[in-house]
């Protein structure tokens, strides 16, 4: 479950499988005692989607240094492209923005299942996907 | 609800919430039934081991070769397994999931402390000091800076002074730092060692503040 929901979020599949690797250390070492599935799954997403744009951010600031991995991810191409776009522009769009777009786009949530991950109201949710779908415009129009 | 459920409510279902529209809407869709069955088959792995609390003997023990950086390696799809078991199971978990966390496998009072987290097939245990890793096993290390900004991870060949950096970098002010990356436990006939070393600045090896060299025995395959 939880590499699946890494998988959705970055490209590369080592990757993907490293920060599954961390969300669940994390998850161990947390003392989560609550096994109600709504709120384990609701940790488990808004902890590997930080985790995610974490290591995005900090990969796209050390990218000049080192080359781009290769991504492996099986699945459509489209999905694997929105990935990819997505990994590009990383550095160039706030973190929370970043959150709620993946949490919509990638794991299919509505604005009010978002909002209850991230701990903020809808509105706060539909302005930060507002501004990011501003932003992606901006960057991916020629 | 219209159009596909979101993939957490597909997985609140497949750890067994009651959801009867996302059952509903599963029956009639070949993707979202696909995930499902995928999220399910995983359930019938062997549980999550937790570990037992050991002090660390790492100066005593005999180290023979064992590791290779790998740079980034994962989680198969154990682990993933292992938290839907630990979810699901409705016998006591081992232990219970509130129970106290391990203490760390090296450490002095106030001090700095480093844990060896090892994925043996299904398994994430945090090594004891004393147990032999095996070749396939996959090493994480977390560390706990106690103020020190910069870490820095080294291996070396036995009988060999050179150390070969693995990974340099700041912890921030984090509590706990987890090293990125992971090493596979590899079936070399050299041996090598693990050094962890902090200081308050980016520094040469040797001159760290704080250093702590480990050795891990290996079984060797047969």
């Amino acid at each position: 479950m939880i590499r699946e929901k890494c998988a959705r979020m970055l490209a590369d599949r080592d990757e993907a499988q490293d920060l599954a690797q961390e969300t669940f250390i994390r998850l161990w070492q947390s003392g989560i005692s609550d096994r109600d599935p709504r709120t384990l799954t609701s940790w488990m997403y808004r902890t590997s989607t930080r985790l995610a744009v974490d290591r995005l951010r900090q990969r796209r600031r050390s990218a000049i240094h080192a080359p781009p991995p290769v991504p492996d991810v099986a699945g459509p191409d489209d999905a694997l492209d929105a990935r990819r776009e997505l990994e590009r522009l990383a550095d160039r769009i706030p973190a929370a923005e970043l959150e709620a777009a993946i949490l919509h786009r990638f794991d299919r949530m509505g604005q009010r299942e978002v909002a209850e991950i991230l701990g903020s109201s809808e509105r706060s949710v539909r302005r930060l996907l507002d501004r990011f779908d501003r932003r992606f415009e901006q960057a991916v129009r020629p | 609800m219209s159009g596909h459920p979101s993939f957490r409510d597909l997985d609140r279902s497949a750890l067994g919430e009651a959801m009867p529209e996302v059952i509903r809407h599963a029956e009639h869709c070949e993707g979202c039934r696909a995930h499902l069955e995928r999220l399910r088959s995983n359930v019938a792995l062997p549980p999550l081991r937790m570990p037992s609390p050991v002090e660390a003997r790492v100066s005593h023990i005999r180290a023979p070769a064992w590791l290779r950086w790998l740079g980034m390696v994962g989680v198969p799809a154990a682990a993933t397994a292992s938290l839907l078991i630990w979810i699901q199971s409705s016998a006591p978990p081992d232990p219970p999931a509130d129970a106290p966390l391990p203490l760390p496998l090296v450490a002095s009072k106030g001090g700095p402390s480093v844990a060896i987290y090892l994925l043996r097939g299904e398994s994430l245990s945090l090594w004891d000091g004393v147990s032999a890793v095996e070749p396939g096993d996959r090493i994480r290390i977390r560390v706990s800076p106690a103020g020190f900004r910069h870490l820095m991870v080294a291996t070396r060949a036995e009988g060999s002074d050179h150390w070969t950096s693995l990974f340099q970098g700041e912890v921030g002010d984090e509590a706990e730092f987890v090293v990125p990356g992971a090493w596979e436990v590899d079936d070399a006939s050299e041996a090598e060692q693990l050094l962890v070393a902090l200081d308050p600045a980016p520094t040469p090896l040797e001159r760290a503040a704080w250093r702590k060299e480990l050795k891990l025995p290996k079984v060797r395959s047969p």
